[in-house]
């Protein structure tokens, strides 16, 4: 406790009796404990993330690398499909990105604004259902209906089907950020003599840029790191992305290639923390939404 | 700049509310009009008609020569001061301000010219690159009013912009707004449910309830002469000493138990055994010694400072009588009280109304002051 703290306390309680300090203590004890157990449980695989690329022979384990190379990221560069899944990830995961703030982005408007009985209620119902779309259940008749479509072995199959699956949460965030902007902005650009996209585009996004910055990259990353759903739908090696080619990288000997794993794994995570730190310092996180400038 | 006309104007929600209930109301050019009343009574749903964010019922709205009933909001030419201010969070004060000429497609240099004017007449101009948010409640109101000004509209729309104030700053802001629309000239309609701001602003007033207009008229003859009950316990920051009488057959009036005179004016208009409303405020009233002849008499129970004179309660046996005066009496102290007469109005306990010579023509709630 610090001292301006203390200073307000009137009088010092009695001390308690010894048997309460000694089981304060040992909880305190124990929750440390606890709390250093949980820690290393999710840090040591981030510490083999960041060590493992750069070990001549790395393992399982997450150990201090005996010699130091950079021979691994030459195997991931030399691989034929690693870098061009690379950029099928990225292609992937900006457009059904884009795809899916501007569809929230004006369905949540109009959700917010238009009144229609059972809004709420649908909206339930939309985001119960699309866990499903992305999830393992659905997979078959899914699989089915990019069949017919024709659209089996093309990224547009993807991008659909990850669009109808997240769109549902997205629209979702972004009607309470809507929720959030008063009507009188609006109307009062009404008054002036906007039309409903000039507000749109004037008044409406510039507040909301917070949610949708916030959909935006919750979307980019659940495609960055979805496996299922371009696994079935993309046969050919060429066009998957980051998160499926991995699942290929086996030595001749039928293992898996620990060291190009291990690289491919470091690449793979870079872009999603970069966007994370680059989008929070230009527009700020909030998952709320309300006016605040 | 130009006149508004309203015409039959009924405005149903869905869900069943009449908000505004077949309303007439002629705004002239250039005028400081006023729309009064308590809360829910649809001030704001009829201006919000004028400004074409709602869609009457029914009805004609025009401005100018124009009518406007099915035109949307920013092809009326007006401009409306919201109670939030409605400033974009985003823009700085200068594009808050210039916002609407900007959507009138006026050039970047057109544009920043006029919003420094208009930032300049409200001693905005050292707040031009300013966020909203880092602005004082007075500072926004004023950036909103100085949006408004900068639009050059033919018609203000103002929805309580003081009410978002402290004391104060409204008191300032208020002589100001004045000030402001008497030197643009431009036709002005005011919301409000502060009767002392629409008493103190307008050129013209309407008191409103339930949807209606009760009373159109100058501030002076509203405070002075409200034509009914609602009016009359509406309007004055005191209000109105409002009691229970009848008259009697010798031509006087009974009044808390006690007679007194009736009012010269309405000498040898009321039949015996009438049950009336006796409406008198306490600053037409005067204290005497009890027992004074005309006078009621009663016991002085609390004296209220109200700065330079005392608002002074008598209790004349059940009923309460305020009045105002300069020489307050000691609590408990037996007073008499008086009530000029000229000033002194009866309204008709049954339908509510002032009591007139002549009988309440059916337009005259559209009477001009
Ligand atoms: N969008 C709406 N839907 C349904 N009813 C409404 C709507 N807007 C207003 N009302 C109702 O219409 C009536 C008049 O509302 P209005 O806002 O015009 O009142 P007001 O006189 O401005 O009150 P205040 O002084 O509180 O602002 C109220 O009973 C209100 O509940
Ligand atoms: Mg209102």
């Amino acid at each position: 406790m610090s001292a301006p703290t203390r200073r307000h306390e009137p009088v010092r309680p009695a001390a308690p009796p010894a048997r309460v300090v000694v089981r304060a203590v040992v909880g305190r004890i124990g929750f440390y404990a606890f709390v250093a157990v949980a820690g290393l449980f999710f840090a040591v695989p981030m510490l083999w993330l960041v060590l493992a690329p750069f070990d001549a022979t790395p393992g399982l384990a997450a150990e201090i690398p005996s010699s130091v190379t950079l021979d691994n990221f030459r195997a991931v560069l030399e691989n034929p499909f690693a870098l061009r899944s690379l950029w099928n990830s990225l292609l992937l995961s900006v457009i059904t990105t884009l795809l899916i703030i501007a569809a929230a982005a004006l369905s949540a408007y109009a959700l917010s604004r238009v009144r229609i009985p059972g809004r709420d209620l649908m909206l339930y119902v939309l985001l119960l259902f699309s866990a499903v779309v992305t999830g393992t259940a659905a997979m078959v008749p899914i699989f089915r209906l990019v069949f017919e479509l024709g659209l089996i072995n093309r990224h547009v199959g993807v991008v659909l089907v990850l669009a109808g699956g997240l769109l549902p949460a997205g629209v979702f965030i972004l009607k309470d950020f809507m929720d959030g902007l008063p009507r009188s902005y609006e109307e009062s650009a009404l008054v002036a003599g906007a039309s409903s996209f000039q507000v749109l585009r004037d008044i409406v996004t510039p507040v909301v840029r917070p949610g949708l910055a916030v959909i935006g990259v919750w979307a980019l990353v659940q495609v960055w790191g979805d496996f299922l759903v371009p696994f079935i739908l993309l046969r050919d090696p060429n066009l998957s992305p980051a998160a499926v080619v991995m699942f290929n990288f086996y030595t001749e000997g039928g293992t898996a290639n620990i060291p190009l794993l291990a690289a491919f794994s470091l690449l793979y995570t870079l872009p999603v923390v970069a966007l994370y730190l680059f989008v929070n310092r230009r527009y700020g996180f909030r998952f709320y939404g309300g006016i605040k400038s | 700049m130009a006149e508004v006309r309203i015409e039959g104007l009924t405005k149903r929600f869905p869900g069943g509310v009449q908000a505004v209930d077949d309303l007439d109301l002629d705004i002239e050019d250039g005028e400081f009009f006023s729309l009064l009343g308590p809360s829910g009574c649809g001030k704001t749903t009829l201006l919000r008609s004028i400004a074409g964010l709602e869609t009457p019922t029914a009805g004609r709205i025009s401005i100018g020569e124009q009518d406007v009933t099915r035109i949307p909001p920013g092809e009326r030419d007006v401009a409306m001061v919201f109670q939030d201010y409605a400033l974009y969070p985003h823009m700085e004060v200068v594009d808050n301000i210039a916002y609407p000429l900007k959507v009138r497609k006026h050039s970047k240099s057109d544009r920043h010219r006029r919003a420094g004017e208009a930032a300049e007449s409200l001693s905005l101009g050292e707040l031009l690159n300013r966020r909203p948010a880092a602005l004082s409640g007075g500072q926004q109101q004023r950036v909103a009013v100085a949006r408004a000004v900068a639009h050059e509209p033919s018609v203000f729309l103002f929805d309580e912009p003081l009410s978002n104030l402290d004391a104060r700053l409204r008191l300032e802001a208020r002589t100001f707004l004045k000030r402001l629309q008497g030197d643009l000239g431009v036709s002005t309609v005011y919301v409000t449910h502060d009767q002392s701001e629409a008493l103190a602003l307008s050129d013209r007033m309407a008191v409103m309830k339930d949807g209606r207009i009760r009373q159109i008229g100058a501030p002076e003859e509203v405070f002075s002469r409200p034509t009914d009950l609602f009016v009359a316990s509406f309007i004055g920051s005191v209000p109105m000493n409002l009691l229970a009488s009848t008259t009697t057959a010798d031509g006087g009036l009974e009044l808390a138990g006690q007679r007194v005179p009736v009012p010269g004016p309405y000498e040898g208009m009321l039949e015996p055994n009438r049950s009336v409303t006796f409406g008198a405020r306490p600053e037409h009233g005067s204290l005497t010694p009890p027992d004074t002849p005309g006078a009621m008499t009663g016991l002085a129970v609390v004296a209220e400072l109200l700065g330079t004179e005392h608002l002074v309660t008598v209790e004349c046996g059940d009923v309460m009588v305020r009045v105002v005066t300069s020489d307050p009496p000691t609590p408990g102290e037996p007073v008499g009280v008086r009530f000029e007469e000229a000033w002194v109005l009866l309204f008709d306990t049954e339908d509510e109304q002032l009591i007139r010579r002549e009988p309440a023509a059916a337009g005259d709630v559209r009477s001009t002051g």
